[in-house]
């Protein structure tokens, strides 16, 4: 329960030792390195200049996009079995300095490109003979060689003319009425797809005349140019050229296949290298320095100071670790015990704490535990939730928020069971459904409480009690907060009077005693509110005025808790959808087939309400923490701390050495 | 008083006896709560499909979280059927016979149907919006889908309210 404490560092060092200071600052990840601005240096500010490290960097960036490349084209080539569940490789400090792993890794990351490069050569090469291929498929049975003249006096021409065109057309034409032949010969080569492939002879005088009769006949006109022989010879040629081009390109895919099943992981383990050594260049851009010395600025968690230290002493440098002042803010980080931290997902994803304020994750996590297992409120979906998050955390190799994010689905998923046994419901009304369709029994899983459905008023009346009891605790905390401050007439003021008030009113339904009581409480408090929440205006009137008016605020109160009814509205949408799915597949009756049927149904039905019920859950649970929860008290804002280290995005960074 | 107006004038044709019959308006309740929210639903998805498209066509490893935006205003739908089957239920639809119930009684349970199917449909339209807008939060800034989802979830608890209120009131209405 804590925002962790932070110290601002203040370190000026020699530039010869800077590479040094900063690459033992990464490995330790501990300092949270800001920006400095000239002006706010004052007097040594026109001393100073920024730290570039624009070059460097854009070397590194230069390897950074060939290695991704390399590492795309390497993962769609790569066939070697991967399991799911494989572990991340991991790797050390002493691989970060390994120049030789480097230099080979990057050489065969080009030596892929070059080879995908070939391949594609080859690929239109291969694509330009086959086209080739199907232009000379129909000259097959021309038995006349294509580059050739036929002899002195005459040509050859080959083209396409529609089917519907006779050849007769071509080698007459009409005068008066009267067919008359002319010096044309024509012959159908073959016919395909509505066309019709002839091949034309005629003496080289007529030519005019048959040109002018061809454009009639819409003629078009097919060269092979440089090819000689036959259709049929050439054909043969292509095929052979064909396959060799074929057998060397398998030849290449095999072998980018074989460099890349060998330096994918390589690959991948060397963007790590770099992407880490990046950010020590980016990092440079926040110090500023003079031309023998450097300045950084940088934020680290108080409990790390002895390892600082313990670093620093190392080197020539002159280093200050300082509390914050009042009017910074120092970056965040969170520190739970191992039961709350996971809930940490669900105040992030609100906004981080800011530094003076509090971290409302030990609250958050029991009432986020209560709340979202009352909601889905099923044995069975408990079950299988912390059953499947449980085998993931376990067999999966995830990223730090996405464990985090299974952490918490796995602790929810046991309140859902506890829930879905208090109100007797497992995977809907599965184990009633059952007994009777199949063995004829009235067994039924009975609620070990109640069963909402059937007395919702009931249910109704536990979920505002939950609502009640999580809206003190957010009054409390806000009370909390006041008395660390030393506000302590506050937190009577406007804490205090509303928790009496507030406290009393329910009291007044139990009767008796407890009437007199209630009454007693829900009056004072309201007394106390009215003479005190006007405290600010000047005026006596104002000061009534506004007192009266505070307790308008008692309707926010009540809408809040009203909001808890959707406890029990999703908890009927969990129960009651699942028992439609049960009575659909039971529907059939108790045959071998129809067992068959709701076994299916059940699965599918019960997979869907699963989903959009979790989902649900998850949405509302949280909004019942921003809304009505973390808007009695919360300080939001706080700036994430982001700590210079190293990060292992495809491999797992072992930090000692 | 309109009713028993109506079916006496149409005595003599005798067409307009169902209208007397309390199960005639109780199923037809049960049938607009789902008919009503459904088509709600049904929108509402399109909607944010539409909009996550062309998200996909672009990113399409952003495929798993569009889903969960654009399964937000289906639940409208599952609350009608929701009703329209408690209804179906306390009516002895699944049981041998059906229960007996009056015309009075009929009518109630009509009416109690009537929120979630109105306010199911309208709230699963409004929720697809804002759930469509939120597919702007993924393409700008990935990491605060869930904040977009939140926002979304917020005008579905009105659905809730409706389909809470349909519920206590066909619960009480039918012992």
């Amino acid at each position: 329960m804590a925002i962790v404490k932070m110290k601002k560092l203040t370190l000026i060092g020699l530039n010869s030792e800077k590479e040094a200071v900063l690459n033992d600052l990464m490995w330790l990840s501990a300092v949270d390195v800001s920006p400095i601005f000239e002006p706010d240096l004052g007097e040594i500010g026109v001393m100073v200049k920024r730290d570039g490290a624009v070059i460097a960097d854009g070397e590194f960036s230069e390897d950074l996009s060939l290695l991704d490349s390399a590492m795309k084209l390497m993962g769609t080539n790569y066939t070697a079995k991967k399991s799911l569940f494989a572990q991340k490789e991991k790797i050390s400090r002493s691989d970060f300095d390994d120049g030789e792993f480097e230099s080979e890794v990057k050489a065969s990351a080009k030596k892929a490109l070059e080879l995908q490069k070939e391949i594609n050569a080859f690929k239109s090469s291969l694509n330009k003979i086959s086209q080739n291929i199907s232009a000379l498929k129909p000259w097959v049975s021309l038995p006349t060689p294509l580059g050739r003249k036929p002899s002195r006096f005459s040509s050859q021409i080959l083209g396409t003319v529609h089917e519907k065109v006779r050849i007769e057309d071509i080698m007459e034409t009409e005068l008066d009425g009267q067919t008359e032949s002319t010096p044309v010969w024509a012959e159908t080569v073959s016919i395909g797809n509505k066309v019709r492939y002839v091949t034309v002879i005629y003496l080289d005088s007529y030519e005019k005349q048959l040109e002018s009769r061809l454009s009639e006949l819409n003629f078009s006109k097919i060269q092979f140019d440089g090819l000689e022989g036959t259709a049929a010879e050439n054909l043969a040629k292509l095929k052979l050229e064909l396959e060799d081009l074929k057998a060397e390109k398998e030849a290449l895919e095999k072998e980018l296949q074989e460099l890349s099943n060998e330096n994918y992981d390589k690959v991948r383990k060397l963007i790590d290298i770099i992407s880490n050594k990046k950010k020590i260049t980016s990092v440079r851009s926040n110090l500023v320095t003079t031309g023998s010395a450097f300045m950084l600025k940088g934020w680290f968690p108080q409990e790390q100071e002895s390892q600082l230290t313990e670093l620093l002493k190392k080197y020539s440098c002159y280093y200050e670790a300082s509390d914050p002042a009042e009017d910074e803010e120092p970056p965040i980080k969170l520190k739970n015990n191992a039961l709350a931290e996971p809930f940490e997902a669900i105040t992030e994803m609100y906004s981080l704490p800011s530094y003076r304020g509090l971290d409302p994750t030990f609250m958050v996590a029991p009432f986020y535990f209560l709340l979202f297992g009352m909601m889905l409120s099923d044995a069975g979906y408990g079950m299988v939730m912390t059953l499947a998050c449980f085998l993931g955390l376990k067999f999966l190799s995830l990223g730090k928020g996405l464990r985090r994010m299974l952490k918490m689905f796995m602790f929810c998923g046991i309140s859902t069971a506890f829930w879905g046994f208090m109100f007797g419901t497992f995977f809907g009304d599965a184990v009633g459904v059952v007994a009777s369709t199949y063995f004829g029994s009235e067994i039924a899983l009975k609620p070990l409480w109640f069963d909402p459905v059937a007395d919702p008023l009931t249910m109704l009346v536990v979920s505002f009690a939950v609502g009640f009891i999580h809206i003190l605790a957010g009054l409390g905390l806000k009370g909390y907060m006041m008395i660390k401050r030393g506000k302590w007439l506050d937190a009577l003021f406007d804490v205090g009077f509303w928790m009496i008030l507030l406290l009393g009113v329910p009291m007044l339904i139990f009767g008796g005693v407890f009437t007199t009581i209630g009454s007693v409480m829900a009056i004072g408090g309201a007394v106390g509110l009215i003479a005190t929440q006007g405290r600010s205006e000047k005026s006596i009137i104002k000061k009534i005025v506004s007192g009266v008016m505070s307790l308008y605020d008692v309707t926010g109160y009540l809408a809040d808790i009203l909001s808890y009814s959707r406890i029990l509205a999703l908890g009927l949408s969990t129960g009651v959808i699942g028992s439609v799915f049960n009575k659909l597949g039971s529907l059939g009756g108790s045959g071998f087939i129809s067992a068959i049927v709701f076994i299916i149904i059940f699965i599918i039905g019960h997979v869907l309400n699963f989903a959009l019920c979790a989902l649900g859950s998850y949405v509302h649970a949280s909004r019942l923490q921003f809304i009505e929860f973390f808007g009695k008290f919360y300080e939001a804002g706080g700036q994430r701390f982001n700590a210079l280290g190293v990060e292992g995005k495809y491999t797992e960074i072992i930090k000692s050495n | 008083m309109f009713l028993t107006n109506l079916t006496t004038t149409a005595a003599t044709v005798n067409y307009f006896t169902f209208l007397n019959e309390g199960l005639f308006w109780a199923f037809l309740g049960a049938a607009l709560a789902a008919i009503l929210a459904g088509i709600g639903s049904a929108r509402g998805v399109g909607i944010v499909g539409e909009a996550a498209s062309g998200l996909v066509a672009e990113d399409p490893s952003k495929f798993g979280q569009l889903i969960i935006l654009e399964a937000l205003p289906g639940t409208q739908g599952i609350y009608g059927l929701l009703i329209a089957f408690i209804t179906c239920l306390k009516l002895g639809l699944f049981s041998d016979s059906l229960t007996a119930i009056t015309l009075e009684q009929g009518l109630f349970v009509f009416i109690a149907c009537l929120p979630i199917g109105i306010v199911g449909l309208f709230s699963a339209i409004y929720q697809a919006r804002c759930a469509a807008s939120a597919v702007n939060i993924l393409i700008k800034n990935p990491n605060d889908v869930a904040k977009g989802i939140t926002l979304a979830a917020m005008v579905e608890t009105y659905a809730l309210f409706a389909l809470l209120i349909s519920f206590l009131m066909v619960n009480f209405i039918i012992k």
